[in-house]
């Protein structure tokens, strides 16, 4: 099978640090990848390299298999669609200027949906999905809660119908009450619209809940991956270990399988 | 089968209505803008000055008592007369109703403040975009060539470009729309180069937003706030710098009724004819006031990180 999306030794430089180096990743049809690592270990960047927002040094990216590592804008095309990102910080990623309805409609128009009808249906349906009601169709960023707002963000990158959701931490700056709901509607949507999803993410617990295969960063580098459960219960990289280790559980105990879930349902994600 | 019409016809909101349901969130935005500006006396008092500003400018000829001394009228009989019930303001050496001249006045400090704080703002707010927005190569150049221009003290600038341009007014508005731009690029410069790196600008970008409509959804509209409260207060500024090129003979040329140029020639006839700088400079002191607080209660209202840092 060829992956929707992926990075071929890819490099990325900015002065002389490198922030990813020769980092090899695919993103298969309807897969869930985790990618998890500190901050500053580059996850955000392969990201913003996988959009296309960032320039690399070396290495190819691809999608369906064709090289669009300079690609113009205009060869784009497929990815704009088929390739939709969350940020994680949703208060950052809504313009305090549109109302609900017109950043949800901000994709739509791109792809030239025009009849003003067809568009609103759109809109509402898309809210629908995510759990939020028609009366929210007119507010304002300011005049919804951080949980609302990430669920706008996740109607916005559902606009387009994408094949691929690229969440860069979408619950980190989210109370861990909400955090869970946010994780719960992406389970869904997942299975709703068989999406792949790729998930970057500094906690491993989280990524358990929604991924099937982890890659582990570091410091650009990718130091273990493989299936979750593995990684999680028999990590063999000595980071890895310290990173599961860093992640709270009740009673202090290691983090084992469904024990995670029970944690992260109980005391919030972190 | 009129029981079958009616519903239809209650269900299809008017255009009105619509709007209002659509418009909501920018509705309770404004009134609470409005709510935040009434709040502050300072910029209330602003508001009234600045409206009396304009209204004075839309049908000063229509109320003025002699409309025809706008332009110096000479009724020697009548010159240096003090304030009196005939002459609110008094008359000048060449007998002309000060009130008159000073309401008159209005329009071409207004037009000259205008055309210089639109002309900067021609200039300055799509140089600022390229390079904030754009950045590289040709940030480097629009930004070198503004600190030059910033580098030098504006007045004497104009100054200098008046005096080679020859005196008027016509020359000193279009000097001081040279030296004013700079202020502009800056301020958007800025502002774009902030936005550029928002999150949902690149949210946009992978939606495959182009730049002209990345400029026009996000960049500009978030560029409005600190625009309208910097051209607010440069109305002022840009009124005062031109009564000043005035005063000093380089602006408007008396009988052109102009405050700079009243004052100039009225200093003359200081102390023992006081009224004749003083109306005028009331005028100038209350409209660049005015223009100020205006200002600063919309930066309170509209901008309110940047008021508070």
């Amino acid at each position: 099978m060829i992956p929707l999306l992926a990075v071929e030794d890819v490099t990325v430089r900015f002065g002389d640090f490198a922030a990813v180096s020769d980092v090899s990743l695919a993103l298969m049809p309807g897969a869930a990848l985790g990618l998890v690592g500190e901050s500053g270990s580059g996850k955000s960047t392969l990201l913003r390299v996988l959009l296309r927002l960032q320039a690399v040094a070396s290495g190819r990216v691809l999608m369906d298999g064709a090289d669009i590592t300079t690609a113009r804008e205009g060869g784009l095309r497929a990815l704009r669609r088929d390739v939709q990102v969350v940020f994680q910080n949703p208060h950052s990623a809504l313009n305090p200027r549109l109302s609900v309805h017109d950043s949800v409609a901000e994709p739509l128009q791109i792809q030239g949906v025009s009849n003003r009808q067809q568009m609103r249906d759109r809109i509402t349906g898309l809210l629908d999905d995510v759990g939020l009601g028609e009366q929210f169709l007119w507010r304002f960023p300011h005049e919804l809660s951080g949980g609302q707002k990430q669920r706008v963000c996740i109607a916005r990158a559902l606009a387009t119908r994408p094949r691929a959701l690229l969440l860069d931490e979408p619950t980190s700056a989210l109370d861990v009450s909400v955090q869970a709901q946010i994780i719960d509607l992406l389970r869904r949507l997942r299975q709703q619209h068989n999406l792949a999803f790729l998930f970057i993410s500094h906690n491993l617990a989280v990524v358990q809940l929604l991924c099937e295969e982890v890659a582990v960063l570091r410091q650009g580098v990718i130091v273990e991956r493989g299936a979750v459960k593995q990684v999680l219960h028999a990590p063999q990289n000595p980071y890895t270990q310290a990173l599961i280790a860093s992640v709270l559980s009740p009673g202090g105990s290691r983090l084992s399988g469904p024990a995670v879930c029970e944690g992260v349902r109980a005391f919030g994600i972190h | 089968m009129s029981d079958a019409s009616l519903p239809a016809a209650t269900t299809v909101p008017s255009r009105l209505a619509r709007l209002r349901v659509e418009h909501a969130g920018t509705i309770r935005q404004a009134r609470f803008f409005a709510w935040t500006f009434a709040r502050s006396p300072s910029a209330m008092l602003g508001l009234v000055l600045v409206l009396a500003f304009i209204v004075l400018t839309a049908i000063g000829p229509w109320i003025v008592p002699y409309p025809e001394h706008a332009t110096g009228a000479v009724n020697l009989a009548n010159r240096l007369q003090p304030p009196s019930a005939a002459h609110w303001f008094g008359t000048d050496e060449m007998g002309s109703d000060i009130l008159t001249r000073v309401v008159i006045g209005t329009r071409t400090s207004f037009w000259i403040g205008a055309t210089i704080t639109g002309l900067a703002m021609l200039v300055g707010v799509p140089l600022g975009i390229a390079a904030g927005y754009f950045g590289g190569r040709v940030r480097s150049v629009i930004m070198r060539i503004t600190d030059v221009f910033l580098a030098v003290p504006g007045l004497v600038l104009a100054l200098a470009i008046v005096a080679s341009l020859g005196p008027g007014i016509l020359h000193g508005v279009l000097a001081l729309a040279i030296v004013w731009w700079p202020g502009y690029v800056r301020l958007i410069e800025a502002k774009a180069l902030t936005l550029r790196s928002e999150a949902y600008v690149e949210a946009a970008r992978t939606m495959g937003a182009s730049h002209a409509r990345i400029l026009r959804r996000h960049i500009l509209p978030n560029c409005i706030s600190p625009l309208v409260v910097k051209a607010s207060m440069d109305m002022g500024m840009a009124i005062l710098a031109a009564a000043s090129l005035g005063f000093i003979g380089l602006g408007a040329k008396p009988p052109a009724p102009e405050w700079g140029a009243m004052i100039a020639t009225g200093r003359t006839y200081m102390p023992d004819w006081w009224w004749y700088s003083v109306f005028p400079g009331v005028f100038i002191f209350l409209t660049v006031l005015g223009f100020n607080l205006f200002g600063d209660g919309l930066r309170d209202t509209l901008d309110r990180r940047s008021s508070r840092g």
